[in-house]
């Protein structure tokens, strides 16, 4: 049977981070609570076969008091053979109880004291750097791997004597006396810094040695009989830290300050999102106009119409191809050179706010407000999230405290807030015509999501003023590799999901259009596509792929003759219209089919109606 | 506003003060975050619309609901 690993720890400490050095895999990584909120698995390849790494989602305690702790005590009552508990050195105390409580579980479990970088900046000690000499002493008598293990094992023999030197150990750099603090709770400390791959190659020696051979003296069980408890870890704290001067890092300090008062932080919030917003619209567009567009057009597309019209003569099967909704051409074109770029430069500026600690920030900064709406502060990542996908945003929502929070955000964001996918649609349909109406459009959809918060909140029963207590993370400059990486995994994760089902659906429109079946349906739609929308017959089409993809009910419009008030129209329709299957299909999951049909009913009448009105209003005025 | 004993509210602190923690309301998040018993915290900064106080403590910055600090209990 596979040797079963567990990753614990409080939120935000880098769990993910570490898990996806040991395993390779590339999980959600960002600067705020809550990341992980269902459980990953993966797996270390070692000496002694594939070992199953378990990234628990982040606790504070063991107390279950939430979905995330209920998590993490179940595991650890699975009988893991290892347990790593990573410690963050910014909250030793919330780490060193968490650990504690860990321990009383008596199992193998190693510790790992990670970003020992930046306790320096946080608890305004400046770092030290090493002794000359300590650290190349060391390396010429072990070639292979740096050890910094308090109580001796099988990674550190033959070094013996340098163990007794205390000179040569990580701690040097960094003011936490990691030693005393192995001592303390009776196991090893690894000091670690996870996103610079710092610490990661003892912990897998580490893990391997335990298992293999099962020592027993890391179990820590001083701790099995006694009591976890905050005086305790207080003790611990004030005993590691060699010096206890508070002198801040004066500009960072300065900068967080600012970032998170009232005045100017809300100043820099709007400047920020107005950056982001340019960010996004900009980069998105050059990609497309410059990169993509002159490479499908002037190469892909010509050398595929010209194999297609030699090898089938004019008909169905050549259309299927390469007609109006040809597969091969707008199958390529729709997900690849116009969904895509946007979904770079989407997750481009997201992980930007993500790594940096933004997010959370720009939470507080509109906690009150939120509040009106029946929100706290902290909901604005999933709604943020919400542009880019609606998938992932209701998956965060898991991390909220109370059921009624989660079904607003999930109303806002399934009918009011448009994924990129669909955005990268608005965009290029209406900035060619004017970028106030791509403007106009979103403050619209901005309104209407917090009309919908606004009126769920009513409907909803539960507490009207949700409770905010939460953590701000640092402020830190995103790593530009991190952030490489965290872009191409979103950009991979588009390609093999939303491109491909693009793609598909395509391919059967095509073949529904051409044999002459959705002319049908435009017919037995046309008293709500023409009367109502004032739309021409064939939009009806996109209305039924939309169902299947949320972009889709706006993309087939790019090829009709539209006027600006129904490109309007036909927006604000996609706007609010259906999410996508794949959306409805987990709100059932998560909430049940009762919800999932409410919303997919409100989502079309709401749609229908307020694309009626502008339809109505729009002729009246023009 | 003192009472008798020296302990006041943390909703009555002024920005810029600190304060040590005499007892707070039961929530799971209290103890982790550093809002504790005998705690020194500082009040960074109160944000408009009833908008959540920001407090310093152990140099970790934490947000916590207006309405909740009316529960909070502090002495000098």
């Amino acid at each position: 049977m596979n040797k079963k690993v567990l990753l614990i720890g409080l939120p935000n400490v880098g769990k993910s981070v570490i898990f996806n050095k040991l395993t390779g895999i590339n999980t959600g990584v960002a600067n705020y609570a809550g990341t992980t909120v269902e459980y990953t698995v993966g797996k270390m390849i070692s000496n002694f076969g594939d070992i199953t790494i378990i990234d628990v989602p982040g606790c504070y305690t063991l107390d279950v008091s939430n979905e995330a702790e209920r998590v993490a005590v179940e595991m650890l009552n699975s009988k893991p053979d290892v347990v790593v508990c990573v410690l963050d050195a910014n909250c030793l105390e919330s780490s060193i109880y968490l650990m504690m409580q860990v321990l009383q579980k008596g199992l193998p479990v190693i510790g790992v004291l990670n970003r020992v970088d930046i306790v320096g900046y946080r608890r305004g000690k400046k770092r030290r750097r090493f002794k000359s000499g300590s650290i190349s002493a060391k390396r010429s008598n072990n070639d292979s791997s740096r050890c910094y293990c308090v109580k001796k094992c099988n990674c550190c023999q033959g070094l013996d004597q340098d163990l007794t030197n205390k000179n040569f150990t990580l701690e040097k750099e960094y003011p936490i006396d990691i030693q005393v603090l192995g001592k303390e709770l009776g196991t090893m400390i690894i000091p670690m810094v996870a996103t610079k791959a710092k610490g990661i190659a003892e912990l897998k020696a580490e893990i391997s040695n335990i298992i293999s051979s099962k020592p027993t003296n890391q179990k820590g069980q001083g701790f099995i009989h006694r009591d976890a408890d905050w005086t305790q870890a207080e003790r611990i704290v004030t005993k590691i830290y060699h010096q206890k001067e508070h002198d801040d890092n004066k500009i960072r300090k300065r900068l967080e300050q600012m970032i998170i008062k009232p005045y100017p932080g809300l100043i820099i919030a709007f400047f920020t999102l107005t950056v982001t917003f340019a960010i996004i619209i900009g980069l998105g567009m050059s990609i497309r106009r410059f990169l993509l567009l002159p490479f499908f057009s002037s190469f892909v597309f010509p050398a595929i119409i010209s194999l297609v019209e030699l090898l089938l003569s004019e008909g169905f099967f050549r259309n299927v191809l390469i007609g109006e909704y040809g597969f091969l051409i707008k199958g390529i074109e729709w997900p690849i050179a116009l969904v895509l770029p946007y979904v770079v430069s989407f997750y481009f500026a997201l992980s930007l706010l993500e790594d940096s600690g933004y997010l959370p920030r720009l939470g507080i900064l509109l906690d009150g407000i939120l509040n009106k709406i029946g929100l706290s502060g902290a909901n604005i990542i999933p709604i943020i999230l919400g542009y880019g996908c609606t998938i992932p945003a209701i998956a965060s929502t898991r991390a909220m405290n109370t059921k009624k929070e989660r079904l607003i955000v999930v109303t806002m964001v399934s009918l009011s807030v448009p994924c990129i996918s669909q955005t990268g649609v608005f965009i290029t349909l209406l900035a060619e015509r004017s970028v106030i109406i791509v403007l106009a459009l979103f403050v619209f959809s901005l309104l209407a999501a917090i009309g919908t918060g606004y009126v769920s909140n009513l409907i909803l029963k539960g507490s009207r003023v949700p409770l905010t207590i939460t953590e701000v993370p640092v402020l830190l400059a995103p790593d530009l590799s991190v952030l490489g990486k965290k872009v191409w995994v979103r950009l991979k994760s588009f390609l093999a999901g939303g491109a491909v089902i693009m793609f598909y659906v395509i391919f059967v429109t095509s073949v529904l259009y051409e044999s002459g079946i959705f002319q049908v349906v435009g017919r037995v739609m046309a008293p709500i596509v023409e009367n109502l929308l004032r739309l021409p017959q064939e939009a009806s089409v996109p209305l039924v792929l939309g169902i299947i993809r949320r972009e889709l009910v706006v993309l087939p419009l790019l090829e009709m003759e539209l006027s600006s008030l129904q490109l309007l129209t036909g927006s604000v329709v996609g706007l609010f219209y259906v999410p996508c299957i794949a959306v409805v299909t987990m709100i059932a999951k998560e909430f049940g089919w009762k919800i999932a049909g409410s919303i997919f009913i409100v989502t079309i009448l709401v749609s229908f109606s307020i694309g009626g009105l502008i339809a109505f209003i729009g002729n009246l005025i023009v | 506003m003192y009472r008798n004993n020296g302990e006041f509210l943390l909703s009555e602190m002024k920005e810029g003060d600190s304060a040590i923690i005499v007892s707070v309301p039961a929530h799971s998040l209290f103890a982790p975050l550093g809002i504790r018993k005998n705690k020194r915290i500082k009040l960074d900064s109160r944000h408009p619309f009833s908008g959540p106080v920001l407090l310093g403590v152990d140099g970790r910055q934490i947000a916590v609901s207006q309405h909740i600090t009316h529960e909070i209990i502090v002495r000098k």
